[in-house]
């Protein structure tokens, strides 16, 4: 069981308000699965995002991440969780315009402090499998928003993490290219990692397993995607 | 992110906007130069003066109705002090048993100089001369050398004989190739024959000591009238009996102008410590002057910094979330900026350092100020420009350091 909540809840203060983002979510992750949180905006899915991702702490409720609590963590102890056990796919890609591809995937080996020589080894290695071995010396702009988002995913990657997080990844993407980079998670899956694909698009979670459905903070469904299965 | 990498992020933003980074620095920048333009030239002058005050030796004293002006005050009241004269100058020599020996000399003040006085030879003539007028001993007083010919000796001296000893500069402009000894050359049309010439000694606070002429101020007084003031020169064999021979001369200078007891001497006793405490005491006007300008420029400096710092912080907003998405612990994020501010200011520092040298060098080629460029105001320049940087980085890095990630995050 690679996640496991107990009863999650968080809460905000929003001016005189508190509203309730999370109502007491129960939900368990295998390894090697691949889940789509869906829901329409409100629902809490970014919330229950960050709080998967480590961004952010429940206010009540538990979290175990690889059999680790993590809502006890301190802010430090939450740092090394993000680096060790997440990997972060966005929407908007987030690399740092300056660096070249091979600079930005480096980023969580910085953090780690992995030596300079093992650092360049292994950031070769992750932008080779996904395919942008002629890619490493190109900065962001001089890629196209395809090539961007795998220098991501191959970033996300790079720290061999527990869980790969990926939230809305094909939405500033055009059909296509979001079909890739579908197709290079479906990859991903199947060579073993855990993957949880935030979306509000139905035909986006079609290639996960599972879908969690969220509305109002709650889990509102939560079934297997038989096709799916059935089609691999 | 290590040391090198935030050093190449840090001249990358310096490369992109040179503008931007160059007003950022320019406190910094001002502070620093200006420790290390005035530390050098203070330094370079502190050796040059004292060794040329002490070069007439340290056990002479001179005495004369100016002293060391140096307010209106103290002019006033100089003003009105008797002049010193050659019966003044006779009557220590006859009465100070502890001064080894007196002299003294007279000059044409300054301010009535070029127009009064010339001086040729032939065709040849000097501009801006300096006749003294001096007594048998001045040379040997005043620690000159000579390198040519003779000095002036008592009996001409007594009797107001037309003989003189030249400057180096003298010789060389009225006698080009020639050894001036022998040759005549003439002061106000009186003509003087020339017995010694004396070494090169260049320019010394600002006076040419090479366009002297020293006549007999007997002579001298018959050129330039008796009215002129005598400045008495004194040499002290005993140098541990220094302050007994000044008191001695001051008795008698004392009793000869009926001063009474209460009143002031009318005249003032200049030492060689007297003039190195003047030094001092003026270098550490300059030091505190510097001290002022330089705090408030890297103040000013710090604060620019802080504000530039506190606008990067606000630009890469979604850069510092990435960064902690990633696994940047706070105090990694605070590193980052505190050594982006640090290098920063610190380059400021460097560009500090090497416009005050180059501006110490330049003063001292325009002017006959030296100066020496140390390893200590360098690396004082340097470590203060890093402490602005730390400082001023401070609030801008705690601030990064507690960003929300996920806001951060949202930022674009």
């Amino acid at each position: 069981m690679i996640i496991r909540t107990k009863n999650l809840t968080k809460a905000y203060q929003m001016g005189a308000e508190e509203v309730k983002a999370l109502k007491g979510v129960d939900l368990e992750i295998q390894k090697g699965d691949y889940v789509a949180i869906m829901g329409p905006s409100g629902s809490g899915k970014s919330t229950l995002m960050n709080l998967i991702g480590c961004l952010d702490t429940p206010s009540s409720g538990e979290y175990w991440l690889n059999d680790r609590a993590v809502n006890t963590m301190t802010e430090d102890e939450l740092a090394r969780v993000r680096n060790e056990e997440v990997g972060f796919v966005f929407q908007s890609f987030h690399l740092l315009p300056r660096y070249t591809a091979l600079e930005n995937v480096q980023l969580p080996l910085v953090y780690s402090n992995t030596d300079r020589e093992q650092r360049l080894e292994r950031a070769k290695q992750a932008l080779e499998a996904v395919d942008l071995a002629d890619r490493m010396g190109h900065r962001p702009n001089q890629l196209s928003g395809g090539q961007r988002q795998r220098v991501a995913i191959a970033r996300a990657l790079i720290n061999r993490p527990s869980i790969l997080l990926a939230d809305e990844p094909t939405g500033n993407l055009d059909t296509a290219t979001g079909q890739e980079i579908l197709a290079l998670f479906d990859r991903l899956h199947q060579s073993g990692n855990t993957i949880i694909l935030v979306t509000h698009e139905s035909d986006v979670a079609v290639h996960a397993r599972r879908a969690i459905h969220l509305r109002d903070g709650k889990i509102e469904r939560d079934q297997i995607n038989e096709k799916t299965i059935a089609a691999s | 992110m290590n040391f090198w990498e935030t050093f190449g992020l840090v001249f990358h933003s310096f490369r992109t906007n040179k503008l931007r980074a160059f007003l950022t620095l320019l406190g910094v920048i001002i502070g620093v130069t200006t420790v290390i333009t005035v530390v050098s030239i203070v330094r370079g002058m502190n050796r040059y003066v004292i060794s040329t005050i002490t070069q007439a030796g340290s056990n002479t004293f001179r005495i004369d109705r100016f002293g060391i002006i140096t307010s209106r005050d103290d002019w006033l009241e100089a003003i009105r002090r008797k002049d010193l004269t050659t019966d003044d100058l006779e009557a220590v020599r006859e009465s100070c048993g502890l001064c080894s020996e007196v002299g003294g000399f007279s000059i044409v003040p300054s301010f009535i100089n070029e127009t009064f006085v010339t001086v040729s030879a032939g065709r040849e003539s000097i501009e801006d001369p300096r006749v003294f007028g001096v007594t048998a001993n001045y040379v040997e007083i005043a620690n000159r050398e000579i390198t040519n010919g003779r000095n002036l000796t008592e009996s001409e001296v007594q009797h107001a004989a037309p003989s003189a000893v030249i400057g180096y500069e003298i010789a060389r402009n009225l006698f080009p190739n020639l050894d001036p000894v022998g040759k005549t050359l003439s002061i106000n049309g009186r003509h003087f024959r020339i017995v010694g010439a004396l070494k090169k000694y260049g320019t010394i606070f600002g006076e040419n000591q090479d366009t002297v002429i020293g006549i007999p101020v007997t002579a001298f007084q018959k050129v330039f009238g008796r009215r002129e003031p005598v400045f008495i020169m004194v040499k002290v064999d005993d140098g541990a009996r220094m302050n007994e021979a000044q008191d001695q001369a001051r008795v008698v200078l004392r009793g000869r102008h009926h001063r009474r007891t209460g009143d002031d001497d009318g005249f003032t006793i200049m030492t060689t410590d007297n003039l190195i405490q003047l030094w001092r005491s003026f270098s550490a006007g300059a030091f505190a002057a510097m001290i002022g300008i330089a705090s408030i420029a890297l103040v000013v400096g710090g604060i620019v910094i802080m504000n530039i710092m506190l606008v990067s912080v606000v630009e890469r907003t979604s850069e510092i979330g990435l960064r902690k998405a990633m696994g940047a612990r706070p105090r990694d994020i605070r590193r980052q900026f505190l050594l982006e501010s640090v290098i920063l200011a610190a380059t400021g520092g460097m560009i500090g350092v090497l416009l005050g040298a180059a501006a110490a060098k330049l003063v001292s080629m325009l002017s006959p100020m030296p100066s020496s460029l140390e390893a200590g105001p360098v690396m004082m320049g340097l470590f203060l420009a890093s402490s602005v940087g730390l400082v001023s980085g401070m609030w801008p890095a705690i601030k990064a350091a507690k960003l929300d990630p996920i806001v951060a995050l949202r930022t674009e």
